[in-house]
């Protein structure tokens, strides 16, 4: 055992002398002191760090509660805040490169003019010039098509923190302007959930663990919502068993102790032919529906009509017999919940769906369960008073004319950015704002959204980086991080409330969306006095205090948001969503048959809907979902996440790369009518052979944009709650070919 | 028999989140390229089911580190709970050690011009505490072992397919093997 | 894959060639009236290629403590060995000067003694099992076939200029004897190659890299074949031939450099996942 020193030899060693005991049969070990080592290099960032709360305020299921470590004005780390018990002290691998992005040398660092527009020739200028700028023209819009309407501003998930909807507020302070409205996320579903509960409202994350029975209906929790894999893997070591339905083998699905390869936005198929499965079985619970349902009657009337196991089985690809055990099993484990995915509901079909397996829940009285659930989101701790985004329009403001005489904002589709702003006419849209938002890479058909900016005036983005969005902008303002600024988060998955305390100084010049509020706005006062009602005075954690309400404070049972600074706080909401049988909907029961889907031109039933299908030409279905290194556009750009993901690939079944004479780490082009990415080809059978799979992000030095090849096509639902539809993502069809 | 600590790798809870492997540069403020910590996708070819499967590796500090053994200039050590610590003011930057490993734990630093590893947050065993990379992650799939002598053995393995031959450094690390779930394909 | 490590490729091959060398010249060599081509010539290709592997360090200035490590490590012992066998020359070249010839050589028989031992603990280093494709007995053959080449070659130029320098009195000989060496080493090569095949992944991934890389080619054509073909035609000058002997030498210098660099190049360490 020659490195194996006890106490004994040590101190013999250390007697012969350390140069001799470098040649002693031992090898030349030496005893290294902790404080010798330090010396050696090893030291710890957070060390003597005073140490700051934050919230993670990205796009995110888990929207993770955060400390911030600085020394001499200085990130030197960040870590999990231990007391949230959701997110338990842990954060994700982008959470954890955040002083890289902090401190990225290609963070903006000052406002920019850039002339012309994409040339690339940047000129930094002073906020103040810049805000002249801005002001001028909208002064000069206003003045020549008499209303400010030609504004329109796109401001979506870059940033959820509260405080950032002040550039809402902004808007509506100088008077009616366009919006991009509607969520390019998520909508279908949460439209299906509310026309079935009359909102959208999971259980308590955390009440997971409950479970005896979990169904991850085209959710990738192990990727996009880490945390909350603890709670399945704690139930399952209590005995739940863990089903996974999904078109590819996520890395959740390789968890599963049951995975099923769905063909994709057939889901709702499957869930009715377990309903059927169910209902000829009598695993029914009838006194749950009838305490608490209307419209079951007549879906059942549907199943009994139209639905069969083999018709399941046809459509979903899952054998009969698949299909029969887990609707046994399904309906007879109880609690059983079912979470269900934003990926799945990204189809022409997918609110129907989603309707379809809220309406598989309901009939086994899973709804308003602890351990139960159809759970897709919710909004309940979203309470706040908005005090940043409402403010009056200045007098005389002009806007579009409602049938009641009354006037309002002009609102054009987010989902079809590009074409509603070059179809937007009397008044044309002239300038553009852009925060929290990279439409020129998130968006379908960035091609056509390109085209819409040559049209404009002015286009103003807020951004930390040089976004491919910002890049084809005329000024950029450079915006704070969540660490240079004050804030507060909630999320639309855990029951969590936390704020951001200011932890360092704002990088170089940036700003708050807040803070350029205030400053636009006496800009804008300054030129023409009384043509902006926004504050101009007031510090951020003046207006986080503005956010809270008597219900919200009551929620998270403090009685001033201040408390807030000594941690993050759970509200206190029903642990099982709807476990008080008050539904939202018209009749104030889950209606499987709605009453309000008609009046958007859905059928009441969740009757399934045809999937979407390839066409000769295109005969591959190709879906972006998200990747761990990423969140949407942001972080892959981050040196350290370059290090871990250098670069794209497209995951093609060996069956498909074998047809078209590809091999691993060749160079293929993945194309439709549209327009084509071009990427490494990665062979695997987690995809099946009528798939392509590649993942979303923005590589900052690669022209690489999923989006190129994705159509505008709306998803089913959205219309009701979020004011458009959605996007039917993962309908998009391509043909793939080898480059080189 | 020395004391020695170990990682306990769980690929069954293990979800390729990558955590650890940035809460480890997290911790240090490491320079872009070296990874301490480095996460691994397992091939596809070694698991009985298409699926994807992760391992977290970093230093293992091995029992016979061979690091230790083929230094130059003795910049490693061994401490008396088995870290290996690679001392930064001695090395001389010969890279041998970065050949000799097995695992590509040690590896060099452009800027520095020496080699840097994990250090098992030796800092943070000596206060008691976990670290960085185990206390990252969100499933408990990455766990400190204290003593490795005393180790119960009955649900973990020495090595995995896709692993090297631990005959040659002895390394202190265990494994839960990867669980087959049942799995309902399309394409067979 | 693509690490060339042109400080030590450039490092062994000169030192390799300074001990071949030895090997020609030491054990005759006491006595002799040419100690400086003798003794200093080998300790200053053996100095030279000591200060180039300095560029393949981090730490340059501190080279000095890769001696404080000899327990275990093999590049301690190299640099001992290797120093050693520097000072040793220098010694026997001031003893010839001196005219002490029992003493010159004494220190000439350990100067090649540590010489050899030197490319021993040369080749020792990379005897690696985290490399498959050092892992083997090729690695020290080769080491040695390196110095065996190399150093006849060196020793068959000056032994043109300075008669007597070598115990080559015949080129014939020379050539027969090159030649020899060219075929063995043309023989562990292919033992090598056929090792690689067989030897894991990781090595066969070196094979392919090896074969498909134009650069062993070059090495084939200008290591073995082309300098076949001038120890053939060496063999029929009975007297030598200075142009020749020169060919052969740098043919053989430009394929066991290419050679050496493809060995840093294609070892392809174990892998993981």
């Amino acid at each position: 055992m020659p490195y194996q020193l006890t106490r004994r030899s040590f101190l013999k060693g250390l007697a012969a002398g350390s140069a001799l005991s470098a040649l002693t049969a031992y090898g030349g070990l030496k005893m290294a002191t902790p404080a010798a080592a330090v010396e050696a290099g090893y030291p710890e960032a957070g060390a003597g760090a005073k140490v700051f709360r934050n919230v993670c305020p990205r796009n995110c299921y888990d929207t993770c509660s955060m400390l911030s470590y600085v020394k001499d004005g200085v990130l030197r780390k960040v870590s999990g805040d231990p007391v949230n018990t959701f997110t338990n002290g842990r954060l994700c691998v982008k959470g954890y490169t955040y002083t890289r992005r902090v401190y990225s040398p290609d963070r903006l660092k000052y406002p920019m003019k850039q002339e012309p527009r994409g040339s690339g020739k940047w000129q930094r200028i002073s906020w103040d010039e810049a805000l002249e700028i801005i002001a001028r023209k909208i002064l000069a819009i206003k003045k020549e098509y008499g209303s400010t309407l030609p504004i329109c501003l796109n401001k979506y998930s870059g940033n959820f923190d509260i405080l950032h909807y002040g550039i809402e507020g902004m808007m509506s302070s100088i008077g009616y302007t366009t919006r991009a409205l509607g969520t390019p996320c998520w909508p279908a579903g949460i439209d299906a959930q509310t026309y079935d509960f009359g909102t959208l409202w999971n259980n308590d994350p955390e009440d997971l663990v409950n479970s005896r029975y979990i169904i991850l209906w085209g959710v990738n929790p192990a990727w996009t919502s880490i945390h909350s894999m603890r709670f399945i893997y704690a139930a399952r070591e209590q005995g739940a068993k863990i089903v996974v339905i999904d078109p590819i083998v996520t890395a959740t699905a390789s968890k599963a102790d049951l995975y099923l390869q769905i063909k994709p936005s057939t889901d709702g198929a499957l869930a009715l032919g377990m309903a059927r499965h169910i209902l000829d079985n009598g695993w029914v619970d009838g006194e749950y529906l009838k305490a608490n349902a209307v419209g079951w009657e007549e879906f059942f009337a549907y199943l009994r009509r139209e639905v069969t196991l083999d018709w399941a089985s046809r459509i979903t690809g899952i054998p009969a017999r698949v299909i029969a055990d887990l609707a046994r099993e399904y309906a007879t484990t109880k609690p059983a919940a079912i979470w269900i995915g934003y990926g799945m509901q990204r189809h022409t079909n997918g609110g129907q769906n989603v309707r379809a397996i809220d309406a598989l829940a309901a009939i086994t009285g899973n709804v308003g369960k602890s351990g139960g659930g159809a759970l897709y989101g919710h909004l309940e701790t979203w309470g706040f008073n908005y005090a940043a985004m409402t403010m009056p329009k200045p007098p005389g403001a002009v806007g579009v004319k409602k049938p009641d005489g009354t006037m309002s904002d002009r609102y054009i589709n987010i989902n079809n950015f590009g074409a509603d702003l070059l179809n937007t006419t009397d008044p044309p849209i002239k300038m553009l704002w852009i925060a929290c938002r990279n439409p020129l890479s998130q968006d379908p058909e960035p091609q056509v959204v390109q085209k819409a900016f040559e049209n404009m005036d002015l286009v103003v983005t807020v951004d930390h980086f040089l976004t491919r969005t910002a890049a084809w902008s005329d000024i950029v303002l450079p915006a704070t991080t969540q660490f240079e600024e004050h804030g507060v988060n909630a999320s639309y998955w855990h029951y969590w409330i936390g704020i951001n305390e200011q932890a360092i100084e704002p990088y170089f010049e940036a700003k708050n969306d807040v803070q350029i509020a205030m400053l636009l706005a006496a800009k804008l006062n300054a030129l023409e006095p009384g043509s902006c009602t926004y504050p101009t005075s007031g510090n951020l954690e003046e207006w986080v205090g503005k956010e809270f309400n008597p219900k919200i404070l009551d929620l998270l049972g403090i009685s001033d948001y201040s408390e807030l600074k000594k941690g993050p706080r759970k509200a206190k909401l029903l642990t099982a969503a709807w476990s008080d049988g008050k539904f939202r909907t018209p009749s104030g029961k889950i209606e499987i048959k709605s009453s309000e889907a008609p009046k958007y031109g859905l059928p009441a039933l969740p009757v399934y809907v045809p999937e979407k299908q390839a066409s000769p030409e295109y005969p591959y279905r190709f879906l972006t979902p998200h990747s761990p290194y990423g969140i949407h556009s942001q972080f892959q750009n981050i040196d350290w996440m370059q290090n871990v993901n250098p670069e794209p690939y497209v995951e093609i079944h060996p069956a498909t790369a074998a047809a078209k004479g590809i091999k691993d780490g060749d160079w293929v082009k993945v194309y439709n009518e549209i327009g084509y990415v071009t990427l490494k080809a990665r062979i695997t059978a987690t995809t099946a052979p009528e798939i392509l799979v590649a993942y979303e992000a923005w590589y900052k030095d690669l022209n690489y944009n999923l989006n190129y090849t994705v159509k505008a096509v709306p998803s089913d639902m959205g219309k009701k709650a979020t004011g458009n539809r959605g996007l039917a993502f993962h309908d998009n069809f391509v043909n793939i070919e080898k480059v080189r | 028999m020395a004391k020695q600590l170990g990682f306990l790798v769980d690929t069954e809870k293990c979800i390729g989140c990558f955590s650890c492997e940035m809460a480890c540069k997290n911790e240090y403020q490491t320079e872009v390229k070296p990874r301490w910590r480095r996460v691994y996708q397992l091939r596809e070819a070694s698991l009985p089911y298409p699926e994807r499967n992760f391992i977290s590796l970093a230093c293992h500090h091995c029992a016979d580190p061979a690091c230790l053994k083929v230094c130059p200039v003795g910049a490693y050590s061994k401490r008396e709970d088995g870290i290996v610590l690679h001392d930064h003011a001695r090395c001389i930057g010969c890279r041998l050690c970065t050949m000799a490993c097995p695992y590509g734990a040690p590896q060099y630093n452009e800027k520095e011009r020496r080699v840097e590893k994990c250090n098992l947050c030796y800092q943070k065993i000596d206060r008691n505490e976990e670290p960085a990379c185990v206390a990252a992650c969100p499933v408990g799939a990455l766990q400190l072992i204290r003593d490795l002598n005393s180790f119960p053995e009955p649900s973990t393995v020495k090595e995995l397919p896709g692993f090297p031959d631990i005959t040659i450094t002895r390394p202190s690390i265990r494994f839960v093997p990867p669980r087959a779930g049942v799995q309902m394909r399309r394409d067979v | 894959m693509t690490n060339w490590e042109w400080p030590l490729v450039f490092f062994t091959i000169l030192a390799q060639m300074a001990v071949g060398y030895l090997v020609m010249v030491v054990p005759g060599a006491a006595g002799k009236a040419n100690p400086k081509w003798t003794y200093l010539l080998p300790a200053g290709l053996l100095a030279t290629a000591m200060v180039i592997s300095l560029g393949h360090l981090g730490h340059p200035e501190n080279a000095y403590r890769a001696l404080t490590h000899l327990a275990s490590s093999w590049l301690s012992r190299e640099v001992l060995l290797f120093s050693l066998c520097f000072l040793l020359l220098l010694v026997a070249f001031l003893a010839a000067k001196g005219g002490n010839q029992a003493q010159e050589r004494l220190a000439a028989v350990l100067a090649l003694a540590s010489g050899l031992l030197g490319v021993l603990a040369s080749a020792l280093i990379y005897v690696l099992p985290a490399r498959p494709a050092w892992y083997n007995f090729h690695t020290v053959l080769a080491f040695f076939l390196t110095a065996f080449l190399l150093g006849p070659a060196l020793g068959m130029c000056f032994e043109q200029v300075l008669p007597g320098l070598t115990p080559w009195q015949e080129g014939r000989v020379a050539g027969r004897a090159l030649a020899l060496l060219l075929l063995l080493s043309i023989i562990s090569s292919l033992s090598y190659l056929t090792f690689l095949a067989a030897a894991g992944p990781e090595a066969r991934l070196t094979l392919t890299t090896l074969l498909a890389s134009p650069w062993w080619w070059l090495r084939v054509l200008a290591g073995w074949l082309a300098p076949l073909a001038v120890s053939y035609q060496l063999r029929r000058q009975e007297g030598g031939s200075l142009s020749l002997s020169l060919a052969l030498l740098v043919l053989l210098l430009v394929g066991e450099l290419i050679g050496r660099a493809l060995f840093y190049g294609t070892a392809v360490p174990l892998a993981i996942g």
